[in-house]
């Protein structure tokens, strides 16, 4: 045993170590404090935060009636299939039992909850628009299948009536590259957006305001109780009317089952469409339920390439129905009056090159060349004019450039002057012998049937610029007033009362009398004014051009049908056209 | 030699107030480590509740072993014991270096010893004894060379475990001992002054400034010139050399000190626990949201929550006058045990006081200090009250160090 030696401590020292301790626990008190009392506030609305869940509401979309109130797009019911990733896992058996119930492969099943999770507590869709009878046999057995749910989901519906993937366009779950493009615009995935046509195109006002509600959710994001805090609800979108008439694009769709091509009919005075068909069209359902590949591969590798809109991206040469611009510069610019005569012997030589016309018409005046749709007319004419002053007066009928139509993707055509044959062809690579192709509508001359039927207005209107439309006007929730957009109208100059009366009388003579070309377009009673097109193309048998208007007071309709590879505008097109004007008339009655 | 000549226990000299209060805090750790381990929609897991509740049996049995062992006994076999203690610490390393487990416990299949809590019991012992002694002078530098080497051994082998929190505890012990024995404090502060140096050198200005204090000071103290210069050259180089260290390490060390220093820099790491701890904290307020009504610790936003950030549990729950509470119980017992040290009998059991108390002083400091915010995440239990009956069982022992110190 040791001897224990006496307290040698050094008792100022323990002193010190006492008020460093008491220093230390003061710090903790004061970090306390002002961690829990002084801040207090911030803290407890921190972990408010941590602890609730903000959950979207989405909004239904807005619907979408025709010039009569008909619904073209509204919004059904649509039960899906979800499952909870993290309590099916733990219940294996509920794949075997779905896959029974729905006749769906567990395999496919399980792909589609991997395509669809994000998060293991966020339910993910296995199946979408299951039948009202698979519905009410999970609804009944709900108890035996932990995990699986239907949840319930609005989906678009189009009218049956019309067939218009084009025009209307489809929704769709945003895709992720166009999640990076609109994300200022609050899309999140899983988000539903307009893809292509009115859909797209007025997307802004139908998609609405998204509601939310807030859920407690543990530090995983698993949500605790169904109780929903400071909920706020979804805003619906706003209800569009067209000014489409669902009965006219019924029919006009009929009359073009079965080519391609496009037809459109618009109120010359004011710019409203009430029908524009491009055939082929698709069903914008098919996209809304989600495609399977056998139909995505039937419509890509559909010859007729149905997702093509032929109404506003299909550029064609528009024929013989260009030759008003060059009539109306060469009357403007005094190169020929109403009496001018050019003889047609049909063929008109320049260069060594022969350019033809249909038929052998003798000496024709400016009256007889439209009617007939004489080329050798328009071939002295051009020569005459030069292309610099018909380029100037095909801008001013506003050939080139967009009409504006509230639709996505439009396309301009192309007006050629000097320059563009310049950068297409070299400088002075080109010869005069390009514009006898172009004054007749051919060659690097291209035309949407969009713009041709803005270009029949004009000549309708003698001279009014309206911009086409489909939108007339809608309802924003909650506003007591219809918004009507304006647009806008301008007028062409320097083209006068005279020369526009020459041009009427040509196209009159055209359907009206008994040897124009447009015969087949005559509706009796309702005064049709008219020109045709075939365009000659390397692709095959000439496109079939037809525009047309009523002179009617109170029928002020323009009409254009373009059909790819119709042969002849007075065979293929010209007759649709009378049809269509006179369906509408009688319909518009009603 | 019969077991009574190593122990003899003596239950009149308990000092009962201090011995309730830890009871007390054992107590309410009970009631937190109920509440952190039961979750919204299930069932309280009573299994870590009455883990613990053996775990505080088995503290208040190491706490009567080490109250009872006689003082003579230690002093006897200090270096025996110490010698054992390092071997010990050396085993989980060896055997990380194996099979790379986790190299700071030696598993005996139904139980896990770890070597470097019980070196802290043994650490005290040894520097107390060296301490209490010592023929050299407390005026001479090379009164504290032994100290340090004994010292030295296990803190660069917990370090290496890697430990940081642990080493800071024994080097707490360490000067908090060689403080109260009454060295020079000059010495103290030249031991200190190296570690200042390499904060300072990140800091050209900081470094001018501390350089010329630390040069003046060195010269102040007549000590031989040979021996100032050189001390005053070995921090400048030290200082110099940092930088260059510094930017030799590759980016994720620096990363990983810099985290270290500042847990905010890593939001989703260390960080992201000191932040849901100061939020679950600070939403608790001065009532705090009542028993079973955290929600940060119910919904498991904080980590940990049973062990390292206990404390946050009880902030959420109890509010601030609950945490006043504690911190004032755990304020009393400190400065009783280091008061205990002025009246002690003999150096020896002064210094076991001394170090024991410092012991538990660091590891609350430490401790709340992380929930708070105010110092790294080391991940060091808070004594008597987190989850973990290893750490209970030094607890529970330094107080008995501390106490057997106190009884005659």
């Amino acid at each position: 045993m040791r001897k224990i030696s006496k307290n040698r401590m050094k008792r100022q020292r323990v002193i010190v170590l006492l008020f460093i301790s008491l220093l230390l626990f003061f710090v903790l008190i004061i970090r306390f404090y002002s961690l829990q009392i002084v801040n207090y506030s911030t803290y407890r609305s921190e972990a408010v935060g941590n602890m609730l869940n903000r959950i979207d509401i989405s909004a239904p979309r807005g619907i979408v009636y025709d010039r009569n109130g008909q619904k073209l797009i509204y919004n059904v019911p649509c039960y899906n299939i979800v499952v909870f990733p993290d309590i099916i896992k733990q219940h294996q058996g509920t794949w075997k039992k779905l896959s029974e119930i729905t006749g769906v492969p567990i395999e496919k099943l399980q792909n589609e909850m991997k395509r669809n999770q994000y998060g293991s507590y966020r339910p993910a869709v296995i199946l979408r628009n299951i039948d009202a009878k698979t519905n009410a046999v999970i609804n009944e057995n709900i108890q035996n299948l932990p995990g699986a749910e239907v949840s319930f989901d609005p989906i678009r519906k189009y009218s049956n009536e019309i067939l218009s993937g084009n025009l209307l366009g489809y929704t769709a779950e945003i895709k992720r590259r166009d999640l990076y493009k609109y994300r200022d615009e609050g899309y999140t995935l899983g988000d539903i957006i307009g893809y292509d046509g009115i859909e797209k195109q007025y997307e802004y006002l139908l998609r609405g305001i998204k509601g939310y509600r807030y859920k407690q959710v543990n530090a995983m994001g698993k949500p605790l109780n169904d109780k929903a805090y400071e909920q706020t609800n979804p805003i619906p979108g706003s209800a569009l009317y067209l000014t489409i008439d669902q009965d006219l694009q019924a029919y006009a769709e009929s009359l073009l089952i079965d080519h391609n091509g496009s037809a459109i009919i618009m109120n010359y005075e004011n710019g409203e469409i009430l029908a524009s068909v491009t055939s082929p069209s698709y069903d914008p359902e098919m996209f809304t339920r989600g495609l399977t590949q056998t139909q995505w591969d039937s419509i890509v590798q559909d010859k007729r390439i149905p997702l093509f809109n032929r109404t506003i991206r299909g550029q064609y040469p528009p024929g013989s129905i260009y030759k008003m611009i060059s009539a109306i510069a060469g009357l403007e610019k005094g190169i020929i009056d109403p009496t001018t005569e050019f003889e047609c012997n049909g063929v008109y030589t320049m260069g060594g090159r022969e350019f033809r016309c249909s038929h052998v018409h003798g000496m024709e005046n400016l009256d007889e060349a439209i009617a007939h749709s004489c080329n050798i007319y328009f071939y002295n004419l051009i020569l005459e004019l030069g292309i610099d002053d018909w380029s100037s007066y095909a801008k001013e009928m506003t050939m080139g450039e967009l009409t504006g139509v509230d639709l996505p993707g439009e396309l301009a055509g192309i007006n050629p002057d000097r320059s563009f044959l310049d950068k297409q062809y070299g400088r002075r690579k080109w010869w005069q012998g390009t514009w006898l192709n172009m004054v007749i509508g051919q060659g690097d001359v291209l035309m949407t049937p969009m713009q041709a039927v803005r270009y029949t207005a004009i000549l309708a209107s003698r001279g009014k610029i309206v911009q086409p439309h489909f939108l007339a006007r809608y309802h924003k929730q909650g506003e007591k007033e219809d918004f009507i957009p304006e647009y806008p109208v301008s007028y062409t100059r320097g083209i006068s009362a005279s020369t526009w009366r020459e041009i009427e009388k040509g196209m009159y003579n055209a359907v009206q009398s008994s040897w124009g070309t447009a015969t087949t377009a005559h509706v009796p009673g309702l005064n049709i004014y008219g020109k045709t097109g075939s365009a000659q193309n390397p692709h095959g048998e000439a496109h079939a051009w037809f525009i047309g208007y009523s002179k009617l007071k109170d029928f002020p309709y323009a009409v254009a049908v373009f059909i790819e590879h119709g042969y002849s505008g007075a065979g293929a097109a010209a007759p649709l056209a009378g049809q269509l004007l006179k369906a509408y008339y009688y319909m518009r009655d009603k | 030699m019969r077991l009574k000549d190593f122990f003899k226990l003596r239950l009149n000299q308990i000092d009962l107030a201090s011995f309730l209060l830890v009871l007390l805090l054992a107590a309410a750790g009970l009631v937190a480590i109920y509440s952190a381990t039961s979750f919204v929609g299930t069932e309280s897991n009573m299994q870590y509740f009455w883990k613990q509740v053996l775990g505080i049996f088995g503290g208040i049995c190491m706490f009567a072993m080490l109250f009872s062992v006689r003082k003579s006994f230690l002093l006897s076999y200090a270096e025996i014991i110490y010698l054992i203690g390092i071997v010990l610490t050396v085993i989980p390393f060896v055997l990380s270096m194996v099979n790379f487990g986790t190299s700071r416990w030696i598993n005996l299949g139904a139980f896990q010893i770890q070597p470097s809590e019980y070196m802290k019991f043994i650490l005290i012992i040894m520097l107390a004894k060296i301490f209490s002694e010592s023929r050299r002078s407390p005026f001479q530098l090379s009164y504290a060379l032994y100290p340090l080497a004994i010292l030295v051994l296990p803190a660069i082998l917990v370090f290496l475990q890697p430990d940081l929190g642990t080493t800071l505890i024994y080097i707490t012990i360490f000067v908090a001992m060689l403080f109260t024995s009454g060295y020079k404090l000059y010495y103290i502060f030249l031991m200190a002054a190296p570690f200042i140096t390499i904060l300072a050198a990140f800091n050209s200005w900081v470094f001018l400034v501390w350089g010329i204090v630390l040069a003046v000071i060195i010269f102040l103290n007549h000590e031989s010139a040979i021996f100032s210069v050189g001390m005053v050259l070995f921090n400048i180089l030290l200082g110099v050399l940092t930088p260059f260290f510094w930017n030799a390490i590759k980016p994720y060390q620096q990363q990983r000190i810099l985290t270290m220093i500042n847990p905010h820099l890593d939001p989703m790491g260390a960080g992201y626990q000191v932040i849901q701890s100061q939020i679950a904290i600070g939403s608790g307020g001065l009532h705090g949201k009542g028993f079973l009504q955290g929600t940060q610790a119910h919904l498991n936003f904080l980590p940990e929550q049973h062990t390292d950030f206990i404390f946050s549990v009880i902030s959420e729950e109890f509010g601030f006058i609950g945490i006043s509470l504690i911190l004032f119980i755990y304020c009393f017992l400190v400065l009783r045990w280091y008061r205990m040290a002025i009246t002690a009998k003999s150096t020896f059991s002064a210094m076991l006081i001394i170090g024991g108390t410092t012991a538990i002083l660091a590891h609350i400091f430490i401790n709340v200090g992380m929930t708070v915010g105010l110092l790294p995440v080391t991940g060091k239990p808070l004594p008597f009250i987190s989850y973990g009956g290893s750490f209970l069982m030094t607890s529970f022992g330094l107080v008995g160090l501390v106490l057997n110190g106190n009884a005659e």
